[in-house]
């Protein structure tokens, strides 16, 4: 193994997407912490979901089957038109959004209901805001981010 | 649907050769029957059922493509 590339990961999505019956394209690029691989085509929105619930299955199903064939333990990170970049920038706007509120009237700022991976994008937005501190509160899935004007 | 959960289903186990799926076919459902080898069944279920509903969850979403509404996947033990 070494530094060879791992195109496993790709080659599995590859042949999901195959056997869906998908006209898509399908490309892998990787780094010490992640396999990434991006599938692009005209109909593969199925692949996402509603709220990208199907995103999640495949993310899940592609990581499984390539730690039973290899024992990589990089994480693999499927994406489908980039959608979870995309994801990424509206959660880290929203939460801008949130933080401004919360330092213009010194009141903590509870923001809706998210998953653990929408919730970890928002808390990495506000990291290296200085002016708030972000925690998550409540239980299941009332789970959400509150953010809190920082003491000094 | 068939080929879509053996493939994914022989990536997942130790014995890829006792990969069974069953089908029945109703005008717009679909019940799939997943059978592997028994020490296999943990691997295609996963921890708290992990596994086995993000198999539901994709062959669902490929199955509407094809037009069925109704689509059940079931481990046979």
């Amino acid at each position: 193994m070494g530094s060879s590339r791992n195109t496993l990961p790709a080659e599995i999505v590859k042949g999901i997407v195959g056997h869906i019956g998908l006209n898509a394209r399908v490309t892998s690029w990787e780094d010490e912490k992640e396999i990434h691989v991006d599938v692009w085509g005209d109909d593969v929105a199925l692949l996402i979901g509603k709220g990208g619930k199907t995103l999640e299955a495949l993310q899940e199903l592609v990581s499984a089957m390539v730690a039973g064939k290899t024992g990589e333990r990089r994480r693999v990170q499927v994406d489908v038109e980039k959608y979870r970049e995309r994801k990424r920038r509206r959660l880290a706007e929203k939460g801008r959004e949130a933080a401004e509120k919360c330092v213009r009237t010194g009141m903590p700022v509870s923001m809706e209901p998210m998953s653990s991976a929408e919730r970890k994008m928002v808390h990495d937005a506000l990291k290296d805001d200085g002016r708030v501190i972000t925690r998550s509160s409540g239980e299941g899935m009332e789970r959400h981010v509150v953010i809190y004007p920082s003491e000094e | 649907m068939k080929e879509l959960l053996e493939y994914i289903a022989r990536h997942l186990v130790d014995n890829p050769d006792q990969v069974e799926v069953s089908v029945r076919e109703g005008e717009k459902s679909l019940i799939l029957e997943l059978q592997v080898a028994p020490q296999d069944t943990g691997k295609v279920i996963g921890r708290n059922g992990r596994i086995i509903n993000a198999i539901r969850t994709l062959i669902k979403a490929a199955a509407v493509k094809k037009g069925y509404t109704n689509t059940i996947v079931d481990v046979k033990d």
